[in-house]
């Protein structure tokens, strides 16, 4: 049993996926909140940002993974967002010239997020953490258990 | 004399099945963690019918054991020592469009059934437990 074995790995896989989500929903938030934003500081209006999530152990084979695999340390599983990207899609165009950013045309450049899209991934990313609080809940009440062996 | 083996050999089954419970448990709870990540191809555990097969094997009425490493294995007994569970990553199905095939409702009563397995082989563990205690104290309590 190496040192990625055992309870407590168990234990930080899914809170690993806790966290992921987390960062999911706040950038979810972060795009509804700001859906009518028409100026940053970069200038123009707010661009739709994106979560990338990739597994903690790629399984491209690398000399480092397999060595670890080799020496029976196990691997260090669950999940990780490697960045935030933003939608290159293009902005949605009101026409309404009294806008003080509406551009020579009389068209407003608004951001580039669908609030129905939002909504769906807000569900889906709730959906994930909710199970990953059920696996982790099932992890620890199987360390409780193992606690239990011998005793009465 | 209590032979070692024999006495232990119980124990040891039921320690490498918790053990490869707990594996098991490790994976579920990684397919669950990556059920949104692009390309993720969900892991089996699977130990059951392996560790059948080796307590088959020990169970034949002709074991022969090697004295020397020259000698050829034929019905050897296997050694639960050395019992590991298999790991298997499943890559031919096709879940969704982004190549991940984890499934939440399959992973989850694999969860579920998962939990309860481990819960009733550390119950059994402790009744073996118990049944050994009772006999170092002669049956008194």
């Amino acid at each position: 049993m190496g040192a990625m074995t055992g309870v407590f790995s168990t234990l930080a896989i899914s809170a690993s996926a806790l966290t992921a989500e987390r960062l999911r929903m706040d950038i979810i938030s972060n795009n509804i909140a700001n859906a009518n934003t028409t100026r940053t500081i970069e200038g123009g209006p707010y661009t739709r940002q994106r979560v990338v999530f990739a597994p903690r152990f790629d399984v491209t084979p690398s000399f480092a993974p397999m060595l670890s695999t080799m020496t029976k340390d196990g691997l260090p599983m669950g999940v990780r967002a490697t960045g935030i990207i933003k939608d290159p899609s293009p902005n949605r165009m009101v026409y309404d010239p009294g806008h003080p950013d509406a551009n020579a045309e009389g068209y407003v450049a608004f951001p580039n997020v669908n609030i129905v899209n939002e909504m769906v991934d807000l569900i889906s990313a709730t959906r994930a953490y909710d199970v990953n609080v059920t696996a982790l809940n099932a992890s620890k009440g199987m360390a409780l258990r193992a606690l239990d062996i011998g005793k009465a | 004399m209590i032979d070692p083996i024999s006495f232990s050999e119980p124990l040891l089954l039921m320690q490498k099945s918790l053990d490869s419970v707990a594996i098991r448990q490790q994976h579920i709870a990684n397919n669950l963690a990556n059920i949104d990540t692009p390309g993720f191809k969900r892991v089996e555990v699977s130990f059951q019918d392996q560790l059948k097969t080796a307590l088959d094997q020990n169970a034949q009425p002709c074991l022969l054991w090697r004295t020397h490493a020259k000698h050829l294995p034929v019905n050897e007994p296997l050694d639960l020592r050395n019992f590991e569970p298999q790991v298997t990553t499943i890559k031919e199905t096709i879940g969704r469009n982004d190549g991940n095939n984890v499934d939440l409702e399959m992973e989850t009563a694999k969860l579920a059934e998962n939990q309860l397995l481990y819960q009733s082989l550390a119950d059994m563990t402790s009744r073996s437990i118990s049944g050994l205690k009772t006999a170092i104290s002669e049956g008194r309590r």
